[in-house]
């Protein structure tokens, strides 16, 4: 059987895509994480002020640049064991639009993120006709969603992955979803 | 890639040797690990092998798997490093073998991935043969292409196929359709797969192949697609295979929006479907928020459609925010909707930089064909004359249209039907309008154009155009390139056929086509080159003379295309056509009823309300005979003038004034416009050039002479009024004739129009701005920008509005009901009317919002023109238009605002009446009530009805006055609808005032509140003011005011009359006036119609119906008080109380200083005291404010010269009422003087004096104590005054507790007591305090009787029972005075006031207490014992 390549798409890239991608990668999974944002944006000390990176900024100078800002703050908000965690996956975000690889399916964890992917897919030229999944979980912006959601995103992926043709089962896995979780994510396809 | 032989040679042998090693290979991976090397060799080493091998390499398929998958990988590279036939032909047997058996779904799902690629190599090949000749191995090849398009397409709908199958299948049809209808510029970047796809054109001729069959497949696989979006899908719960469809569907539309009108409804109906999948939802709505912002003009059109359908979804407001995206990027002249827009997906975009050229698209595409054509293609192509592209803005006539006939047919020829749209968008819609109408005969047949819509109505069209006018016209045409249309109707290769003749003749009248058969016809261009015309056999067709039968039913049938053809982008142009129809409508047959219906049914989103002026107008000019006075022709100068002012986007266009003439040609006649005789009179779009020159009445004069009929009446049985003969003569010599004329005219003079008629290059600017809003939007933004441009003024609706604050707070109170203040002040919300208005604001959007068809809101006029009161000088600042109170149409509503009124009353009547008698019982009074009873079916906000009151060119009367009567019985909102046209008719209609005013008098009396309030505002505000309109309203009111002074209904009975008795009471009087009268309450009258108080109800709401509108007037009429008060006088209980109602709110508006109201209160009628006081005295109740004390204060005391009035009035009438209202202005002097005439006073009127007495007074406690001591001691009563009524009014002065407390009371008694001897009123005065103030000053009362003692009160017998009295009302208080007194003068008293025996053993009990501190003697003692002992007796008298 094939093994699917897999993208956990959110906004920025640092927590619910990267949370499930981790979960990801520790069950053997080929996966990637992107975020779909124009920026990497991490709470400051207010809504107005939150911390702006750009895509490609390694994890690490964002922990530096947060502890250097207040370090205290940012410990006891979590963000900086989040950053930890993402450094242990990999070294960056990464900006979906600008990403060139080819992957099986997409999960987004945010509507808006998923209408923001669809955009760019129906904006790619269509060259190899690789069709792309794309399954939304609306997921909120918090650790402890992310981490509510990222088994959740893993037991997915493991459905989809176990299919012996997700076109043909897409629906009946998504039932099955809804069954096991009580969440019932959106779905579409596009083609690359 | 040229090989070395030995290499050759050695790559040959090596490529057998890994084909035998495959085969013989045992594991499938192993076979495919060869067969790389094989594919090496063969892709990149020899590719001149791949035609030898690729059949041994299909044989392959047979091998165990994943031989057979890579085979399909294999293949598909393979056609693209070679498309040859023979590779292709292998590889679409390989494609088909795997689909028809391959069970694996893996090994289809590539077959058809791969034969995406094959089928854009084939699709290549194909076309190409038609230039290198045709094979049949060609052949053969495309067929079993097709053949394999057949089985994938089937796969989208099999049973037996899976989801993934169906997916990669729908993927197939996707690009087959985008194949199809290749775009003539690529949008892929070099390197794309999909490049190939968009530079595959069909060269012509084709031996096999055809565009239009090309066309018709990419439809049926398009439709195929479509049926995926139907309910048995839609309401899977699989959704997947929906999903992919919808999103295919929207990739074609996104590619292809000119697909748009075929799929759109079907997504659209998609979204209604109700399907149990989120997901299917979901991405319904993403597709259609992606199609919502698609900025192709294509799509414009559905973008309401697509955000409605959004809404009911639930996303409302992301189709609002897209709408209002739209609508900002046209506010801002970036992108108006519906020009031209930047291709979708720009990114994608990215043309080959050797077929772009820098010329654009446009030569990207010849670019791109030459690429794509053998050389000898090219050569033809290159010897195309290169043509600038003509400004069709500038097409005025169809000589114009004509001149361009051969650029036309180069567009159609080339298949360029983009530009081709562009270009008939640009042609002002009257012109085309007249083509399709001069051409009507060659219209195709109903069938032929059914296959058609959308873009190619207007390829069509075009065609029909270029049939029509090609062949006349100067068209230096050059020789086409063969294109690839892609959704063309197929064209029949023709032989070439000789030059017309008639190049230079112009235009209407069938065409002069030689022979049944004769399909293609020869253009000549300028330089003598010969140019292919290809003809659509449907418009071969020979032209018929029309009779009237046919000619009637080709018109109800054009009327019915025309409609039905409401997805054409060109609705202006539609409107034209319908325009055009109308004029031909009898008062026969149903195209009339037909035509009615259209113009209701779209009248604010279609162009009706435009459809409905063009009739109107035309029937005005058809109808209306106008003799022009030879002996005046400054009348007939004002006549045109105001005809060009009437209605500034309808320009009529009047005859020579030297010439008797029609009211139709009075409107048509034209000098440029040669075809548009009839037209200018007909169309809103008549050029501004002919308005302009009106100023020159000579040279108008000439090009009418020129201009001859229209051709349009030449197959009209209902023509207008032929001119005379010595015009005829004049204009040529039959109407067949007439266009040669006009065109020689125009050509005659090909730059004339600069350099001899200066007074057209003045119009040219206006005509320009007017050509580009007609071809974007409707004749609204036109006739707003030519009335801007004339410098005249918007037609405003609450402009008179805008002016009703100073009296809205009076006369809104003269309403009886909490009513809104104005209910007609509401904003336009009609969907409708905003969508007309919608229309208008891309280019609108710096114009002044105050015209009533494009803002619901009723802004303040816009400046005015200083006006003179020379009506006939009356010119605007162009210098161009003047305008004239003497117009030929009397509906002059922009005019008659910059006249001075009295010149316009007085010089407006007699024409308008005169117009207004002969329409009466024709077909354009019949049309006018028709579309306003069909109106009349909309909601009452729409201000369709007000439009076209306004604009119509004539209202005949009585019948628009009936039906605005109508319309206002029916209820309040219709009412309210009805009042406000009239008042626009009043306001911008002045010759039609006298007619429209009893609509609103009538309402102003009516028994509906709200209608009245709202008439008696607008009649108030605005029409009384008007010159010549106040005396009628003066005489209205006052009529209906004299009604109430009939004698009382028998309402007024305070009893409720036995039913005997109603039936024998006479009935009611009638009026002075018998026709004056009032209308009945429209509410059926209660079945307990003799309860008194429900005919009370009634009998005063009808008081108030009759006497609310003279009341109002009052405060703006000077003398109408005095009326109200005589009618006061002389009206029944009920009518005076309704009327003291209303006098309240009559008082405010006329204010304290009001003259007239003074010197009512000097002079007053006799018997209208009771209103006059009343409003007194709501003038003086000031608010009323409280100081610092908490004391409450006036802040605006009477005025002195209300103060002295009333005076007057108390001294002329002796009536102290009058003094009531200024109390609060006299010194305590004049207080304590006047006091003995204000005692007679009813008690309420007493409180209103001692109010406005004491308020805000800083001496009220001295005044206080001094007016209770002047009463007390009052000695000199007034005459008719007795004893009694002073102590009377003595009791009501204590009893107001308010004024006169405690202290105030305790000092008086003290002053009063100290007199000698006592007022006659001063035990009075302490029994009325006992009696209305209980428990106030007993203590202090009871001291005072004591002292009294020693002043020997029992030696004043006035004052002796008076203290007797008091002492038994102050019991026990008293008791212990009572005891001081000697036995002899206690016992005597006993018996003056026996009334004090009960309390004596109560006093003997209190003498023996403890509590008794006085002495008391013993005969004291036993003279109460034997008192009380007999005392049981003794009953106080």
């Amino acid at each position: 059987m094939n093994r699917l390549n897999f993208a956990m798409v959110c906004a920025s890239n640092n927590n619910r895509s990267m949370e499930a991608h981790a979960l990801l990668e520790q069950n053997n999974f080929q996966v990637g994480s992107f975020g779909v944002g124009g920026h990497v944006k991490l709470p400051g000390p207010s809504a107005k002020e939150p911390n702006v990176y750009k895509f490609g900024t390694s994890y690490q100078i964002m922990m530096e640049d947060l502890e250097k800002k207040d370090r205290s703050l940012y410990t006891r908000n979590g963000i900086l064991n989040m950053l930890r965690r993402n450094m242990a996956v990999k070294l960056a975000p990464q900006r979906w639009q600008d990403s060139k690889e080819q992957f099986d399916v997409a999960m987004t964890f945010q509507e808006r993120v998923m209408e923001h992917l669809v955009e760019d897919m129906n904006g790619r030229e269509q060259t190899s006709m690789r069709r792309l999944l794309v399954v939304n979980m609306d997921v909120k912006d918090n650790h402890e969603e992310a981490a509510n959601a990222a088994p959740q995103a893993l037991l997915l992926c493991q459905m989809i992955q176990d299919a012996e043709d997700w076109e043909d089962d897409i629906d009946e896995i998504m039932d099955k979803f809804e069954a096991q979780t009580g969440r019932r994510p959106l779905y579409t396809i596009c083609f690359y | 890639m040229k090989q070395e032989p030995e290499q050759d040679v050695s790559q040959h042998d090596l490529a057998v040797q890994l084909l035998n090693d495959c085969k013989l290979a045992s594991e499938g991976p192993d076979k495919v690990d060869i067969l790389k090397q094989l594919s090496e060799i063969l892709l990149f080493r020899a590719q001149h092998l791949i035609e030898e091998f690729v059949p041994e390499i299909v044989e392959l398929l047979t091998e165990p798997k994943p031989v057979p998958l890579y085979v399909v990988e294999l293949m598909e590279a393979l056609v693209k490093a070679k498309a040859h036939v023979t590779v292709i032909d292998h590889a679409l047997i390989c494609m088909q073998s795997l689909l028809s058996d391959a069970i694996v779904a893996n090994v289809r799902k590539a077959a058809i991935l791969a034969s995406v690629t094959i089928f854009k190599a084939a699709f290549g090949v194909a076309a190409h043969a038609g230039t290198s000749g045709s094979s049949s191995e060609v052949v053969k090849m495309w067929k079993a292409m097709c053949s394999l398009k057949a089985s994938i397409q089937a796969l989208m709908t099999s049973p037996t196929a899976s989801d993934s199958v169906k997916h990669m299948a729908m993927k197939f049809v996707e690009q087959a359709v985008l194949m199809y209808s290749a775009e003539e510029h690529p949008f892929l970047s070099a390197g794309s797969s999909m490049q190939m796809l968009q530079l595959v054109k069909i060269p012509r001729p084709h031996p096999f192949l055809s565009a239009a069959q090309v066309t018709q497949e990419a439809i049926a696989d398009f439709g195929a697609l479509l049926e995926l979006l139907k309910p048995p899908q839609m309401q899977d719960p699989k959704g997947s295979t929906v999903i992919l469809a919808m999103k295919a569907v929207v990739n074609i539309f996104q590619r292809r929006p000119r697909l748009l009108g075929r799929g759109m409804s079907a997504l659209l109906t998609a979204s209604t479907t109700k399907t149990v999948n989120a997901s299917v939802q979901n991405n319904l709505k993403t597709c259609l928020l992606t199609m919502l912002k698609h900025p192709d003009p294509a799509a414009v059109p559905w973008r309401k459609k697509i955000a409605d359908a959004l809404t009911n979804m639930g996303e409302g407001e992301a189709a609002k925010t897209e709408l209002r995206r739209f609508e900002r990027q046209a506010r801002k002249g970036r992108q108006p909707p519906g020009s031209a827009a930047p291709e979708p997906d720009a990114k994608r975009m990215k043309p080959d930089p050797e077929t772009a050229g820098p010329a654009g698209p446009s030569s990207s595409v010849h670019a791109t064909q030459q690429s794509a054509q053998p050389a000898g293609q090219q050569t033809t192509a290159s010897a195309g004359i290169k043509l600038e592209d003509p400004d069709m803005t500038r097409v005025t006539t169809l000589a114009d249209l004509a001149r361009h006939a051969g650029y036309i047919a180069r567009l159609h020829a080339q298949g360029d039907y983009d530009k081709l749209d562009q270009m008939l968008k640009t042609i002002p819609a009257g012109v085309l309008a007249d083509a399709v109408f001069d051409n009507m005969a060659r219209i195709p047949s109903p069938e032929a154009v059914g296959a058609h819509s959308g873009a190619q109505s207007s390829a069509l069209f075009a065609r029909m155009l270029k049939q029509g006018l090609g062949g006349r016209g100067p068209s230096p045409a050059p020789a086409a390139t063969p294109p690839h249309s892609a959704f063309a109707t197929p064209p029949q290769e023709q032989p070439p056929a000789k030059p017309s003749a008639k190049a230079q003749s112009p235009i209407p009248g069938p065409p002069a086509v030689k022979g049944e058969g004769q399909a293609q016809a020869m253009v000549a261009s300028g330089q003598g080159q010969l140019v292919k015309r290809v003809v659509d056999p449907a418009l071969a067709q020979r032209p018929k003379a029309l009779g009237l039968e046919a000619a009637g039913g080709m018109r109800q049938l054009a009327l019915q295309r025309i409609v039905q053809a409401s997805r054409t982008p060109l609705r202006d142009f539609r409107a034209a056509l319908l325009g055009r129809l109308a004029v031909k409508v009898g008062e026969k047959g149903s195209l009339g009823d037909d035509l009615l219906d259209h113009i209701l049914s779209d009248f604010n989103s279609g162009g009706g309300y435009e459809l409905a002026m063009h009739w109107l107008f035309s029937l005005f000019a058809q109808q209306i005979p106008v003799q022009a006075p030879s002996s005046a022709p400054e009348q007939l100068q004002q006549a045109r003038a105001s005809l060009s002012g009437t209605f500034s986007g309808f320009h009529p266009v009047l005859p020579d004034p030297q010439a008797p003439v029609s009211g139709s040609e009075a409107l048509a006649g034209s000098g440029h416009m040669p075809s548009q005789a009839l037209s200018t009179a007909q169309e809103p779009h008549a050029s501004m050039d002919v308005v302009a020159s009106q100023s020159q009445p000579g040279e108008h004069a000439q090009h009418s002479s020129k201009a001859g009929p229209s051709p349009m009446e030449t197959d009209s049985p209902e023509q207008a009024p032929r001119p005379s003969d010595s015009k005829e003569a004049a204009a040529g010599p039959s109407s067949q004739d007439a266009p040669e004329a006009s065109a020689h005219a125009a050509s005659s003079k090909p730059a004339g129009k600069a350099n001899e008629h200066p007074e057209v290059v003045k119009g040219q600017t206006a005509e320009d701005v007017q050509h580009k809003l007609e071809g974007q939007g409707g004749a609204d933004q036109a006739q707003t920008v030519a009335r801007r441009e004339q410098g005249l003024p918007m037609q405003d609706t609450l402009a008179e509005a805008g002016g009703l604050e100073g009296e809205e707070a009076a006369v809104s109170s003269v309403a009886d009901s909490n009513a809104p203040a104005n209910s007609s002040r509401r904003p336009n919300s009609a969907p409708a009317a905003a969508e007309r208005t919608k229309q208008a604001e891309p280019l609108l959007d710096d114009r002044p919002l105050d015209h009533p068809r494009q803002s619901g809101s009723e802004p303040e006029p816009v400046p005015r023109q200083p006006a003179s009161t020379d009506a006939a000088a009356m010119v605007p600042h162009t210098g161009e238009l003047a305008v004239s109170p003497a117009g030929l149409m009397d509906g002059i509503g922009d005019v008659a605002e910059d006249m001075p009124e009295a010149a316009m009353v007085s010089s407006e009547g007699p024409l308008a009446e005169q117009r207004s008698l002969a329409l009466q019982d024709t077909l354009y009074e019949t049309v006018l009530i028709a579309i306003l009873e069909g109106l009349r079916e909309m909601v009452p906000e729409d201000n369709g009805m007000q439009d076209i009151l306004l604009d119509a060119p004539c209202l005949p009367h009585p019948a628009v006055l009936n039906f605005l009567g109508r319309l206002r019985k029916d209820d309040e909102a219709r009412g309210s609808q009805a009042l406000k046209c009239a008042a626009h008719i009043i306001k911008f209609r002045p010759a039609n005032r006298m007619e429209a005013l009893p609509v609103i008098l009538d309402a102003a009396v009516g028994p509906q509140p709200q209608v009245r309030l709202q008439a008696i505002l607008r009649i108030g505000s605005h029409l009384l003011p008007k010159p010549g309109l106040a005396p009628t309203i003066k005489a209205f009111a006052a009529s209906r005011l004299k009604l109430l002074h009939q004698s009382p209904p028998p309402a007024a009975a305070d009893q409720p009359p036995a039913a005997a008795e109603l039936a024998a009471q006479p009935a009611k009087p009638p009026a002075e006036d018998a026709d004056v009268t009032l209308e009945p309450d429209p509410t059926p009258a209660h079945a307990d119609e003799y309860n008194p108080q429900e005919v009370r109800a009634r009998a005063e709401a009808r008081a108030r119906q009759a006497c609310s509108l003279y009341v109002s007037l009052v405060p703006r009429t000077t003398g109408m008080l005095q009326g109200l008060l005589q009618s006061y006088a002389l009206a029944d209980p009920i009518s005076r109380k309704v009327l003291e109602q209303l006098g309240d709110s009559l008082a405010v508006a006329l204010k304290s200083t009001n003259p007239e109201l003074l010197a009512a209160v000097v002079g007053h009628p006799a018997g209208s005291e009771p209103l006059l006081l009343s409003m007194l005295v709501k003038l003086t109740e000031a608010p009323l404010k409280k100081d610092r004390d908490g004391n409450q204060t006036q802040d605006h005391p009477p005025p002195s010269e209300l103060v002295v009035a009333c005076k007057d009035a108390f001294h002329l009438g002796q009536d102290s009422n009058f003094l009531v209202p200024v109390m609060g202005a006299l010194s305590s002097q004049e207080v304590l003087s006047l006091l003995p005439h204000l005692i007679p006073l009813e008690t309420a009127r007493l409180q209103q004096a001692f109010d406005r007495l004491m308020r805000n007074r800083p001496d009220r406690d001295d005044l206080a104590v001094d007016m209770l001591v002047k009463l007390v001691k009052l000695d000199g009563l007034p005459k008719g005054f007795s004893r009694p009524d002073q102590r009377e009014c003595v009791a009501r002065m204590v009893g107001l507790s308010a004024w006169f407390g405690a202290e105030h009371l305790a000092k008086a008694i003290n002053q009063l007591a100290q007199m000698n001897p006592l007022p006659v009123m001063f035990m009075r005065l302490l029994i009325g305090i006992v009696q209305k103030r209980p428990r106030t000053l007993h203590v202090f009362m009871a001291d005072k009787l004591a002292g009294l003692i020693s002043q020997n009160i029992w030696t004043q017998p006035s004052h002796w029972k008076g203290w007797l009295i008091l002492a038994t009302q102050l019991a026990p208080a008293s008791y212990p005075t009572l005891l001081q007194l000697p036995v002899s003068i206690l016992h005597g008293g006993l018996t003056t006031y026996p009334g004090l025996k009960p309390k004596v053993p109560e006093l003997v009990r209190y003498a023996q207490s403890a509590e008794c501190k006085v002495v008391v003697p013993s005969q004291m003692i036993h003279m109460l014992d034997s008192q009380a002992s007999s005392g049981s007796a003794g009953r106080p008298d």
